[in-house]
């Protein structure tokens, strides 16, 4: 088992650092970085100096080897705008998405548990085709739509919520709520289909004909095979629940890590969105770890592979 | 009141699909008594899995549908019980075994927990006890070193430990009836024999009624009491196997009887091998790397081939005998140029093909074509007969001219006995003998000198095996083709080879002419090979049951 | 044996729309898709300007209501051009950039998939590692920051689109290929003397076609969310160029006085990505030959 999580460990870190080498030279194939760095207008002179005092008139290799000395040392570069280290800018704002992600994640896979293995019960029936259209409809909303729809009936129509910003509890709501939207959508789909098919595996046949009860058939037996697809399906969902961040933390103004890239962009501050793809890529090499040992565990034929 | 132990009276089974209404257990009646061993033989679609499937209630319902008909088993019927009542008697005092025993195994947890379910289950016993009672069933089918291996996971062992296991975990609460679908199918006959030795043992033992379905005039000869012939759903014939096997009233039973493979020896045949070798394999060796390990370190390697000499004259016939892991299937695919030789040399018509450039490769594969054990995938599914048959010629160009392409594809589907309208047909519109059949005919396109037919009836049900081997002798004497004749069943091989070559782990440890194999087999392997396959004559299958006791000894020990 | 003709017996387009008619809500996304994609390609010329052409007297005209013709069914947005017209020339440009993003890297995934199939070795784990970067970082992430490095044009972000929905193709006609290579058709063809790139073409792509014709369904709806999202921030297309999803955002700001500037919009992007899935999982279902029963199987009655 140890030799499996390592296997993807490494593969997982080979993922990481192929990546910061894509950012790191894809910024530079744009031209300057100063026109990255810098304002818009900020002027030729400007441009030089900077050029001259980050060393970017060097050879690549050796900005590369640079880069990478200053990356284990944990610095990402000043932020322009906010005149303190990019990563703390960054490292700031991640508790806040975090906490999004955490609890809209949970809520989409203890959802989609739930009404998938409902529905995969008696396919074909009224729960089935119901939670059929509705998880489909949750997998193609366009969650920024969703999610200004959403403020305009109970923020601003009905008066029930905030609009935006944090504080109580009652601010969590809707930004939850639209970002497990897709992830319930598309997980309910993965555990219906996944849990039919296990409903029809032979070894499912066995457990019946030895006596073992319906709901042990499902809940022991059923379950924990139907679970495989479903948790490599939810790793993959945590690189696009990131992608909602994005679009909600802009939509509800919550200070996490989508915002502030966001913010980032629009305001040209380079080493901020550096940072930030770091740090992203970073917790997302963290959770495909922790979704292998998850996947190692259930499934023994991995463990001896 | 029923005095049988199990009685299934007037039972229908119906499957709806959109083509209408498949009829796939039309009205049978049986039954089973206390300590007696029931098969029910039938060939593939006869319906036999479906019935016990339905005794047992796993069937999938839709699309099945139980359309009549009562299922009696120690006094109650069991299709007027609910769900939980079934469950109650399920594994209890019915117990069931599969053929796919990988597939039938909780994949996630460990075989021993999966046998002390069975127990809890029915028994208000301890986790502890029911651990202990767990590894002494595994003792008692014969699992080595039971205590440890009880934590190990299904996909751990081998095919015919896996049915040892689902053997005790069908015999935790000793049933009084053992249903058993197609048991030993899929393992080698040294293994079958010795897992139909444990059931007919346990039956002894427990006293237990055993319903056995399958497909093999041997196994029902070798261990049922009584037999039920299906064939379309229906019962044709019913009896003690001894008065089926040798006075069968049906004309289906007649049929399945003559068609078993290796029964007398076959009209003497001169062999008709002319020339020179025409196939000369030396020393050939297939070593497969295996790197297993936190570090990926090489740790031995499958020798899947070990020093295999052979040669293949025009017009013969060689047969090749092996169990699983024999190596006779690499074998196949390195003379096929499928797969590249560790060492060796295969010479074809004076001419080595280890190295050859693809242009010579490509005239030497129109000398040497293949027929390949499942006709249902060696088939491409998207293409016609037609195209199937044509192929060949639109990869050599210069064989069949295009606008005889037509009128060449019908003679070849007449030859294997098609019709010339089967070409605009596509392969999921036939059987699986018609589909052997059009590969013979893709074979046959590009006009070879030599056919490797690897396990090229073993799919088939007994009476479309005998058909096809008629052909292949039939197509060898007319064009004068070489065969080699790879397959792991050795009466089916006997049909048709004038040589044989019995392999094992690799290497050759017998070689002679037909005959003197099945009649005098010299090395112990071959003995314990030929012994444990069983013979459709129920007498003569008792003879050879302590034959082979003694020979698996002799085999140990040599 | 007149002629080799193969269409005696091929399941053919009568009984796909047999199976089809069993799934109402396929039947009906199919029926939407229809019509939205003749709507796009022959509204724009019919409209004329309406789309541009900037009415101050009809400036968030309400919905629904007649009075100002057909063309303001959907009402008039900010500058009072008639957002029914808007929704047509944005929903081409939409469709055209998510259609070209998928077919993209339906092409090109495709053929790297089938390289690393037959590749094997060290070619195969570069092109996987790759993908495995591509695919481990949220797209719309990578979109922002490639967009950022270059221009948001409609070229740029078609590629970038388009690549980060690359990995998706690469892995499955890999997968794929893997597995229908072992099969025993390719062998016999191999042994038949037929080339690579014969078995490629004529007995591996054959194979792989329907399933990357599902997941390409799927990919469309995915791309157009992720189009629309990006164009939403303000990074993906720029005006004068619209898009559904530009739409949204600008009506973002009318939300409390004029609500059918950003609803509508948001409306048509939600009926076409559900109208797609609708159809994928018909086409998956309607594709594997066990579960295929599900559509077939009718009642007893009537047999």
């Amino acid at each position: 088992m140890t030799g499996y999580v390592l296997r993807r460990s490494f593969h997982s870190l080979i993922t990481l650092v192929g990546l910061i080498v894509i950012v790191f030279f894809a910024a530079r194939l744009t031209g300057s970085p100063a026109d990255l760095y810098l304002p818009i207008d900020a002027t030729v002179e400007a441009r030089q100096e900077f050029t001259e005092r980050h060393g970017f008139d060097r050879p690549l290799i050796v900005q590369f080897g640079d880069f990478v000395v200053d990356l284990v040392q944990f610095d990402l570069g000043q932020s322009l705008r906010k005149h303190r280290p990019a990563l703390d800018v960054v490292l700031e704002a991640i508790p806040a998405t975090l906490q999004l992600a955490v609890v809209a994640m949970s809520i989409a896979i203890v959802g989609a548990l739930v009404i998938g293995a409902l529905a995969a019960w008696r396919p074909g029936g009224v729960f089935d085709r119901t939670a059929s259209v509705l998880s489909l409809a949750g997998a193609s909303a366009p969650d920024f739509w969703i999610a200004i729809s959403a403020i305009l009936l109970f923020a601003v129509t009905l008066g029930w919520l905030p609009t935006s910003g944090t504080g109580t509890l009652a601010h969590w709501v809707m930004p939850i709520g639209v970002l497990a939207l897709r992830p319930l959508g598309i997980l309910i789909q993965v555990v219906r289909t996944s849990m039919l098919g296990v409903l029809s595996a032979a070894y499912v046949k066995t457990a019946r004909a030895k006596g073992v009860g319906e709901r042990s058939v499902i809940f022991v037996h059923a379950l924990r095979n139907a679970m495989l697809p479903v948790i490599t399906v939810a790793g993959d969902l945590a690189a696009s629940i990131a992608n909602g961040a994005v679009i909600i933390e802009t939509v509800f103004g919550w200070p996490g890590i989508g915002r502030l890239l966001v913010d980032s962009i629009i305001q040209r501050d380079f080493a901020v969105v550096q940072a930030g793809v770091f740090v992203t890529a970073s917790i997302i090499f963290l959770m495909n770890i922790v979704i292998d040992i998850a996947y190692a565990i259930l499934d023994p034929r991995v463990r001896h592979s | 009141m029923s005095e049988h132990l199990l009685e299934v009276r007037g039972l229908s089974v119906d499957f709806h699909t959109s083509d209408g209404t498949v009829h796939a257990v039309r009205d049978i009646s049986f039954y089973v008594d206390r300590g007696e061993t029931l098969a029910v033989l039938g060939e593939s679609g006869s319906g036999k899995s479906v019935s016990a499937s339905a005794v047992m209630e796993i069937l999938d319902c839709p699309p099945a549908d139980i359309a009549s008909g009562e299922i009696h088993f120690e006094g109650k019927n069991l299709l007027r019980l609910s769900t939980a009542e079934r469950r109650r008697i399920n594994g209890e005092r019915l117990a069931m075994i599969f053929q796919d025993t990988l597939a039938h195994l909780n994949p996630v947890y460990s075989i021993g927990w999966q046998i002390a379910e069975a127990i809890r289950v029915h028994r208000p016993v301890g986790k502890a006890e029911a651990w202990a009672e767990t590894v002494r069933l595994l003792e008692r089918v014969g699992i080595p070193a039971a205590e440890s291996r009880a934590g190990d996971y299904p996909h751990q062992f081998s095919g015919g430990q896996r049915q040892r296991v689902m053997i005790a975990m069908a015999l935790a609460n000793r049933p009084a009836l053992l249903i058993a679908d197609e048991p030993t199918t899929a393992l080698d006959v040294t293994v079958q024999a010795q897992i139909l030795e444990l059931l007919r043992d346990l039956t002894r033992e427990t006293g237990m009624g055993l319903l056995l379905i399958t497909h093999d005039l041997g196994v029902v000869a070798d261990i049922a009491d009584r037999v039920v012939v299906m064939h379309d759903g229906r019962i044709v014939e019913s009896g003690r196997v001894r008065d089926v096997y040798h006075a069968p009233q049906h004309s289906y039973t007649r049929r399945l009887l003559a068609a078993i493979p290796g029964r007398a020896p076959p009209p003497e045949r001169a062999s008709a091998a002319t020339g020179p070798p025409l196939l000369e394999v030396r020393d050939l060796v297939r070593h497969y790397s295996q790197t297993t390990g936190l570090l990926g370190r090489a740790s031995g390697g499958v020798r899947a081939l070990d020093g295999v000499s052979l040669e293949l004259r025009r017009g013969e016939t060689l047969g090749i005998v092996g169990e699983s892991g024999s190596g006779k299937s690499t074998l196949a695919k390195l003379i096929l140029r499928l797969d590249e030789p560790t060492s060796g040399s295969i010479h074809f018509a004076g001419q080595n093909l280890i190295g050859l450039d693809r242009q010579a490769l490509k005239t030497f594969r129109r000398r040497v074509q293949a027929v390949f054990q499942d006709p249902f995938a060696s088939l491409n599914p998207r293409m016609s007969v037609f195209e199937l048959i044509s192929e060949p010629w639109t990869i050599h160009h210069d064989i069949v001219p295009k606008a005889e392409w037509p009128a060449r594809v019908a003679q070849l589907l007449t030859q294997v006995g098609l019709l010339p309208e089967h070409a605009a047909r596509w392969p999921h519109q036939f059987s699986g003998g018609q589909r052997q059949r059009i590969a013979i005919a893709r074979a046959l396109a590009l006009e070879p000198d030599v056919l490797v037919c690897d396990e090229a009836v073993s799919a088939l049900d007994v009476s479309i095996q005998a058909q096809i081997i008629a052909l292949l002798a039939e197509l060898r004497d007319a064009y004068g083709l070489a065969y080699l004749f790879i397959a792991h069943d050795l009466p089916v091989v006997r049909e048709i080879a004038d040589r044989i070559i019995v392999m094992r782990q690799g290497v050759i440890v017998e070689e002679g002419p037909c005959e003197r194999i099945f009649t005098a087999p010299r090395h112990p392997y071959t003995q314990a090979l030929l012994a444990a396959s069983p013979v459709s004559d129920p007498d003569e299958q008792a003879r050879r049951r302590t034959a082979l006791a003694e020979a698996t000894t002799a085999a140990a020990t040599g | 044996m007149a002629s080799p003709s193969p269409a005696i017996a091929r399941p053919g387009a009568y009984r796909a729309l047999d199976l089809l008619w069993q799934d109402k809500f396929a039947t009906a996304a199919a029926l939407f898709l229809g019509l939205l994609v003749i709507v796009v390609i022959v509204g724009p010329p019919l409209s004329s300007d309406a789309a541009t052409r900037p009415n101050l007297g009809l400036r968030n005209t309400p919905p629904f209501s007649f009075e100002h013709g057909f063309v303001y069914v959907f009402g008039g947005d900010a500058l009072g051009r008639s957002i029914l017209a808007r929704l047509i020339v944005a929903g081409r440009v939409t469709l055209t950039i998510a259609g070209l993003a998928v077919l993209a890297a339906l092409v090109v995934g495709t053929l790297i998939g089938l390289a690393a199939g037959f590749a094997r070795g060290w070619i195969s784990d570069v092109i996987m590692r790759l993908t495995d970067i591509v695919m481990g970082f949220p797209s719309l992430l990578l979109a922002i920051v490639i967009l950022y490095m270059f221009d948001p044009g409609i070229f740029n972000l078609v590629l970038v689109l388009a690549i980060t929905r690359l990995p998706v193709y690469i892995r499955t006609t890999r997968a794929e290929v893997l597995e229908v290579r072992e099969r025993l058709f390719v062998s016999a063809a191999t042994v038949m003397g037929a080339s690579p790139l014969r078995i490629v073409l004529r007995h591996v792509l054959p194979m792989v076609v329907p399933t990357l014709l599902t997941i390409a369904t799927v990919e469309f709806a995915l791309v157009m969310l992720a189009e629309s999202g990006l164009s939403f921030l303000g990074i993906g297309i720029q005006p004068p160029e619209v898009s559904w999803g530009l739409m949204v955002a600008q009506g973002r700001a009318y939300l409390g006085s004029a609500w059918w500037l950003a609803f509508f919009p948001g409306l048509a992007i939600m009926l076409t990505t559900l109208s797609l899935n609708l159809l994928s999982s018909w086409l998956r279902v309607a594709m594997d030959p066990t579960q295929r029963w599900r559509l077939e199987a009718r009642p007893k009655v009537g047999q």
